[in-house]
């Protein structure tokens, strides 16, 4: 028997944190999919985002961290039962950036239910790949807000049948998470056009020897042919 | 042995048209072979002989359909056919059985097709790259999906010429979503290229390993996953390691896992865009790059629309 691996869904932390209805399969072999209030299905999730923090909860076999994205956080638990998380969690100091591949499990609350992340993998990432991912991911909601909006694939049915989803809070998530990327890039461009000015006008550190030698010769009057 | 003689005549005049009686052969060749202590290759022709004279057939006739037909791979598309190819081996894949001695991709002008080689067919190992005539194979579907089996009555044969091997050839950008622990600097049986684990090749035993450098892992766009092998010439370019300063850091950290550490740190949920052939669930690698800047275009373009 082949298992299909189950594709990395994109999912901003806002849109995650307010799901809640989980698709069972027919048995209890079958995967489990959180199905969103914008109809993705998804039963892994790939994040680049800012751990925020990581707990220790059972000496340094159980840990609790937070990742967040220009949206909100994702809550996750790394455990014994995930090795290679565990050992790349050793290296990783909050805040930086981080990518996670993990799996996702809900907690069945009195008032409600909690999903959260088991990061299969995670590994320290950079402000590009985080640049990356929001605008990927800002892409693949937006299709599925505009799939619901036109009620053109099932689960877009569904999830509005369950969450009864008003799809302008989630234009205005994605719209605030693409404005945050485009101000960081305008800001990084300033900051290097401000690095190539102060370039142009600091002399590079050959010129003060130069100059100070110049002085040192002027005060004694060296002849020049002796250096 | 008696039956594979048996088999091999049977099918002769089978592929010319024409039914012999399997039991009748038997006989024929038990008499030469055991009674009348003839050697092997002179009963079975003296039986062939019987029966092309029996259906007053010409050995030409015979001669000219022995071999299976030669086909194009795009050609193949029904299961229990014996037919002959051309074909390069594009890759070979990690045998999944005892009984598979190699498995991997081979290709044409017109497309790409698995081939299995069996065991027991007890043929020479094939290498990436090379190019071979497989006659006598015979057509398979696994899974929706056609292959072609190489079986004792198959022959395999080296060839100089360089087939070009087609393939629909896609590009992709996803994230590096996994990278599987018999990844980094691992050792290849220098008779099979089999990897190994502990210097041990399932079939050469105790070899001395030869190094090399990939990272076996899944790119996944949010909507696909492919799985892809990222040999040492990809490596180089997204990286700078290649074998011998992977090599040369194992020595230093005294541990071969250091290289896969340092690699995944550099590899593991970066976007990479990838050009190659997409074959069921591996796409093989042809370009692999870093994304190096954002698309503002794009994020343009999604702030319109949002
Ligand atoms: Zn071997």
């Amino acid at each position: 028997m082949t298992f299909r691996r189950e594709v990395a869904r994109r999912i901003f932390a806002r849109e995650f944190r307010e799901s809640s209805h989980i698709i069972k399969g027919d048995d209890r072999y079958s995967p489990q999919y959180l199905l969103t209030p914008t109809g993705a299905r998804c039963n892994r999730i790939f994040v680049v985002g800012t751990l925020l923090e990581k707990e220790d909860r059972g000496d340094g076999e159980f840990w609790r961290i937070r990742i967040a994205d220009p949206t909100g956080s994702f809550s996750g638990f790394i455990g014994r039962y995930q090795p290679e998380a565990l050992n790349s969690l050793a290296d990783l100091e909050p805040p930086q950036y981080v990518a996670v591949t993990a799996k996702i499990s809900v907690f069945q609350g009195e008032t409600r239910t909690l999903p959260s992340i088991r990061p299969e993998e995670i590994s320290a990432s950079d402000s590009l790949s985080r640049d990356l991912w929001v605008i990927e991911t800002a892409r693949q909601t937006l299709n599925r807000i505009l799939a619901m909006e036109a009620l053109s694939t099932e689960d877009a049915k569904l999830a509005r049948e369950i969450y009864g989803t008003d799809t302008s809070i989630y234009r205005e998530m994605v719209r605030n998470a693409l404005e945050i990327i485009k101000g960081e890039l305008e800001f990084d461009r300033e900051v290097e056009k401000d690095k190539v000015e102060e370039k142009v006008e600091k002399k590079v550190p050959g010129d003060e020897i130069i100059e100070d030698l110049e002085k040192f010769l002027e005060e004694e009057e060296f002849d020049l042919s002796d250096i | 042995m008696m039956d594979d003689h048996v088999r091999r005549i049977r099918s002769r005049f089978e592929s010319a048209g024409y039914q012999i009686d399997e039991d009748e052969i038997r006989r024929r060749l038990n008499l030469l072979i055991n009674e009348f202590k003839v050697p092997v290759n002179e009963a079975v022709r003296s039986v062939t002989n019987y029966f092309l004279k029996e259906l007053d057939l010409s050995p030409d006739k015979l001669v000219a359909k022995r071999e299976s037909p030669e086909v194009k791979i795009s050609e193949i598309d029904e299961p229990g056919r014996w037919v002959t190819v051309r074909v390069k081996i594009v890759q070979l894949w990690e045998s999944e059985s005892e009984n598979i001695s190699q498995v991997g991709l081979a290709g044409d002008e017109t497309g790409t097709i698995k081939f299995v080689i069996w065991r027991k067919s007890g043929k020479p190992s094939v290498e990436e790259g090379k190019s071979y005539v497989f006659s006598n194979v015979v057509t398979d579907s696994f899974m929706g999906r056609m292959q072609i089996n190489i079986n004792k009555l198959s022959e395999i044969q080296e060839i100089e010429e360089d087939i070009q091997v087609a393939s629909s050839q896609i590009e992709i950008v996803g994230a590096l979503v996994a990278i599987q622990s018999n990844s980094g600097l691992i050792t290849r049986c220098p008779e099979c290229n089999r990897v190994l684990s502990k210097n041990i090749c399932p079939e050469h035993g105790k070899v001395e390993g030869v190094y090399d450098l990939r990272i076996k892992g899944v790119v996944d766009n949010g909507e696909s996953v492919f799985e892809v092998i990222l040999n040492e010439e990809n490596l180089k370019h997204l990286t700078g390691m290649d074998v011998e300063s992977a090599k040369k850091m194992a020595e230093e950290t005294l541990d071969r896992s250091s290289v896969l550490d340092y690699l995944k740190n550099l590899l593991f949920g970066r976007y990479l865009k990838i050009s190659g052939a997409r074959l069921g669930r591996y796409l093989l690698v042809n370009q692999v790059d870093f994304i190096t800047s954002v698309d503002t275009e794009e994020l343009e373009k999604l702030l319109e629309v949002v």
